[in-house]
């Protein structure tokens, strides 16, 4: 067999690998679907396909911020419209991306997830650019759960009654919040310009 | 010493020889032969089309997302996703990040057209790696799709058919390895996800189907009332599709065998059922749900299970339909 064939066909079968390892699951192979995943995540390449897996949602949870100001005032922030009116429908044009991570920032209320810590850190930026940057930001989520079809077919109302929970609070004075609002108004200033 | 006297010879070396024979056919089947280039290069249309569509999507929003213009921004983003590489973790100036991406959307175009493919595809691909890379909670699920598919297609020739590169340069084969790699990665996609699904409301209930219509983080329309009537219609359908997914890498195998065994007759052609029912359910899951780009993503690829001869024949009989539409108002005129 001549090298360059053996080579060639080395490409197709290093992506066969890639492919196929990262699903297989590690009861049986070990640590090479995770060394295999974690190679290919460096180049944001994801082969883990759990669409509705291993059930879809049977609840949906919106976050519901709270800013609290250094006068003592509170105001609702924008995440808060979605506890309002997001139990309707979706279509793609009134979706933007920055929903995608809130929705990964109400993963496991009452466990760290640094999706949620990081989201909490960039609104405290994104406030400061509008004002008076809040002294902390309180989370709550809201819950509705999803009525079964039997239920619903004799008549209970598609979405159950909201649920509120407590999940975090966010300081936007301590670190590494209070460094990231500085080092955005040096690199930002005519975001800042309040005018 | 020539083949015939190194045939001649015994002992191991001419067993060796032999094995490495038989080797070199398996491989040339399976992953190295040639075949015409016009089946990759339809999938390389459909694809490319979509991830130019879905890149258009970012248009106002780019510098937000990707550059130090974004409120999670420097160091700190770079802290937020350490596990991923990003040209945009150092280019950081709004108007740099800007001018990549829109490079990266005239190496999409040209990536369509097939013009310079082979380099247009990497700058493409860099652009996709480089903001998911910093950004990557802005993409789901469906997303990944995307950046598997980008990565497939750029490795590939896709360009040898289809293409601006092949009109003047003419077609030239791809080999096998490319189309079947596109068929495997759906097989994983499908098949792993339909395992996944091992909880009650695919296995027992059977009301996967009706949640997945109800939730409001995704559905087209509140009618949870009606998807409860029709019950008695979904639960079969769940059943059927988490089935159809967990046996689609089965369907790939036999699909692949048959290929290998020269299309015979007396093997059964299950394309048309299995991906029939595929076209319907993407197209029932994009009417019914908010899924960005995943349906017309996954419907892209199917081309990919299209022989080069169906492909060639599918072009002509576009080309007839086309052509004749546009010779009608002269006539009438």
């Amino acid at each position: 067999m001549k090298p360059l064939r053996l080579l060639h066909a080395l490409v197709p079968t290093a992506l066969l690998v890639g492919i196929v390892a990262p699903v297989l699951p590690t009861a049986h192979f070990g640590p090479v679907p995770g060394a295999v995943a974690r190679a290919l995540l460096l180049v944001s390449i994801k082969q883990s396909w759990a669409m509705y897996a291993p059930d879809p949602q049977r609840a949906h949870t919106y976050m519901e911020l709270e800013a609290l100001y250094p006068d003592g005032s509170t105001a609702p922030l924008e995440e808060s419209v979605d506890v309002e009116r997001g139990w309707g429908t979706t279509w793609a044009w009134r979706k933007t991306r920055m929903d995608i991570w809130r929705f990964y920032a109400n993963f496991h209320p009452a466990r760290r997830n640094d999706n949620r810590t990081w989201y909490l850190r960039l609104v405290c930026v994104r406030e400061a650019r509008r004002g008076e940057p809040p002294r902390k930001i309180t989370m709550h989520q809201v819950k509705r759960r999803f009525t079964p079809p039997a239920k619903v077919a004799a008549g209970a109302p598609g979405l159950r009654d909201p649920v509120r929970q407590l999940v975090t609070v966010a300081y936007c004075n301590a670190s590494p919040a209070r460094e990231m609002i500085e080092a955005d108004r040096r690199l930002n200033p005519e975001l800042h310009d309040h005018g | 010493m020539t083949t015939a006297e190194r045939r001649g010879r015994g002992g191991p070396g001419r067993h060796l020889g032999r094995i490495d024979r038989i080797l070199d056919r398996i491989l040339d089947r399976v992953w190295l032969a040639p075949e015409d280039p016009t089946a990759l290069g339809l999938v390389r249309i459909a694809v490319v089309a979509v991830l130019t569509a879905s890149l258009l999507t970012h248009i106002g929003a780019v510098a937000e997302y990707f550059s130090h213009a974004s409120p999670l921004q420097g160091e700190w983003a770079r802290e937020a996703f350490p596990s991923r590489v990003s040209l945009f973790f150092w280019i950081e100036q709004p108007w740099a990040v800007r001018a990549i991406f829109a490079l990266g959307v005239v190496a999409h175009l040209l990536w369509l057209v097939g013009r310079f493919t082979g380099p247009a595809s990497v700058v493409a691909w860099l652009l996709w790696v480089s903001m998911s890379g910093r950004s990557p909670l802005l993409y789901s699920l469906p997303d990944q799709l995307q950046m598997a598919m980008c990565t497939l297609l750029m490795v590939m020739p896709s360009g040898r058919g289809v293409s601006l590169d092949a009109r003047r340069h003419g077609p030239r084969p791809v080999p096998v390895w490319c189309r079947r790699l596109l068929m495997i990665q759906l097989a994983a996609m499908y098949t792993a996800t339909g395992v996944l699904k091992s909880g009650a409301t695919w296995h027992r209930d059977h009301t996967a189907l009706y949640y997945s219509l109800v939730n409001p983080y995704n559905r087209h329309f509140d009618a949870a009332e009606l998807f409860a009537g029709l019950q008695w219609m979904l639960g079969p359908m769940t059943a059927v599709v988490v089935w159809w997914e967990t046996l689609f890498a089965a369907f790939v195998a036999l699909h692949a065998v048959r290929s290998l065994l020269g299309r015979p007759r007396w093997f059964p052609d299950l394309r048309w059922p299995v991906l029939g029912f595929g076209v319907l359910m993407h197209l029932g899951i994009q009417g019914a749900l908010y899924v960005a780009w995943f349906s017309p993503l996954v419907l892209s690829v199917y081309f990919a299970f299209l022989t080069p001869d169906e492909a060639r024949r599918a072009i002509a009989r576009t080309r007839v339909i086309f052509a004749h539409r546009h010779r009608r108002p002269r006539s009438g005129s």
